[in-house]
């Protein structure tokens, strides 16, 4: 027993000194929230996704301050409500309805953190007071009002667009399969989603994952007002979004390569290769089980 | 030592994420007719459904013109899903099941008349909305959707 003991010992006081400092970065620009969504989100989710994280006494003993410290650098980076203005206004609203549906898919906060620290959880009431809060916001029902411009057909193209990453627009989409139809009306968008070949006979033959060579594109437009009888119709055209799979030359990004492409002009979205990780992450986090994939048919 | 330490944090991490529920993938909501383009895409949240209008070459030319002079030939599939939540996304509706298929084909008389012939295709024998009886006016309706903007 006093051998153990001793081997314990040998292990675990040296790990206290090498333990990651769990202090706090200054707050720069604080979330503004209506008193009863920020006390919930204080009490759920700001000990990881803010610079007023407050680790329990036990979050900061090696080696569970090891995983506390990877948690909060990992939460920061994707959500830090204490730098709030660091997001431009539609990522900010973007970044709230993803908190949402991380909070009702039961992704976060992380079941693991929720174990040693039952009082993180969100009981139904409170999620729904998120939810009432996320449909305040001013993209729910954003409607597209300007006139609608279109492209000259007749002019091509000077240039074919190309993504950071390398993958390149094309148009052959338009006689392929629609897999999907969709309203976000969290953004104000509708959506018509299209499959190739190969993504199409894995969905008819109910096979999951998809398998490389795979290819969907959503076409989205701005939604214009519901007319008398309630129907609404595509606006102005916004971006052309495409997903390929190739499982080892997208291995970074769960074997899916991502593009978009923004405007009549398709000017290719982003400003490095990593905007792949931003449309990863709430892929990864939400829809793990469906080859992480939204836009499938599903029962 | 540290090492060990990380991957067993690491692991515990990856761990703590696998558990999976596995989506029923639903091929009966797919549509497809050959030759077909989407012309346009509709929302009705007063009655729960999303369509998308698809159209034959002349179907096509025709919702690309403004004026939208009809002539024979020109055929439109009107293809409307019940609207259901989409799955793992609070903020979005998405398509269902598909409730019902209405055609319109475009025909011309001697006198260069052109009429609109409509068919459809409705589950369960119900209409969507008693408005839609005129078959006429309905036509016309998916006949006259203007194109949704492409690049």
């Amino acid at each position: 027993m006093i051998v153990i003991i001793g081997v314990a010992m040998i292990i675990f006081v040296p790990l206290q000194f090498s333990s990651p400092d769990l202090g706090n970065p200054a707050t720069k620009k604080e979330i503004s929230l209506p008193t009863e969504v920020k006390a919930i989100l204080e009490r759920a989710c700001y000990d990881c996704h803010s610079n007023r994280s407050q680790p329990e006494w036990f979050d900061r003993i090696a080696p569970v301050s090891y995983m506390v410290g990877h948690d909060i650098k990992e939460a920061r980076s994707r959500l830090n409500l204490s730098e709030w203005d660091r997001n431009p206004p539609a990522v900010q609203q973007l970044l709230l309805w993803e908190m949402v549906n991380a909070i009702e898919e039961k992704k976060m906060p992380l079941p693991r953190y929720l174990t040693i620290h039952p009082n993180a959880a969100v009981s139904p009431a409170e999620l729904a007071v998120l939810k009432q809060y996320v449909n305040t916001l001013p993209g729910r029902n954003m409607t597209d009002t300007s006139p609608i411009v279109r492209s000259d057909s007749n002019k091509r193209m000077p240039l074919v667009p190309v993504a950071l990453n390398g993958i390149h627009y094309f148009s052959d989409f338009k006689t392929w399969r629609i897999i999907s139809t969709t309203d976000k009306y969290d953004g104000g968008s509708m959506r018509v989603v299209y499959g190739n070949d190969l993504m199409v006979q894995a969905i008819k033959s109910k096979k999951l994952p998809f398998p490389d060579g795979a290819k969907i594109v959503k076409v989205v437009w701005g939604k214009q007002h519901e007319d008398k009888d309630g129907n609404i119709l595509p606006g102005n055209f916004q971006n052309v979004q495409i997903m390929i799979k190739d499982r080892k030359k997208y291995r970074s990004t769960e074997g899916w390569g991502f593009a978009k492409f923004d405007g009549l002009k398709l000017k290719p979205f982003g400003k490095s290769v990593a905007f792949a990780t931003t449309c990863i992450n709430c892929h990864r986090l939400l829809v793990s089980e469906s080859d992480f994939v939204f836009n499938i048919p599903t029962k | 030592m540290k090492i060990i330490f990380f991957a067993v944090i690491i692991s515990m991490f990856f761990s703590a994420c696998s558990e999976k529920k596995a989506p029923v993938l639903a091929p009966e909501y797919l549509f497809h007719e050959e030759g077909q383009k989407v012309i346009t895409s509709l929302i009705n949240d007063k009655i729960g459904t999303i369509s998308i209008i698809y159209g034959n070459e002349g179907a096509f030319r025709s919702a690309l013109d403004p004026v939208k002079n009809h002539v024979s030939g020109e055929r439109y599939i009107m293809v409307t899903w019940k609207q259901k939540p989409m799955p793992h996304w609070y903020g979005t509706d998405m398509n269902g099941p598909i409730i019902s298929v209405e055609t319109v084909i475009t025909r011309s008389d001697q006198a260069g008349r052109v009429s609109f012939d409509y068919s459809s295709a409705l589950c369960n024998g119900k209409l969507l909305d008693s408005k839609d009886k005129d078959h006429n006016h309905r036509a016309r309706f998916i006949a006259d959707q203007p194109a949704a903007v492409f690049p």
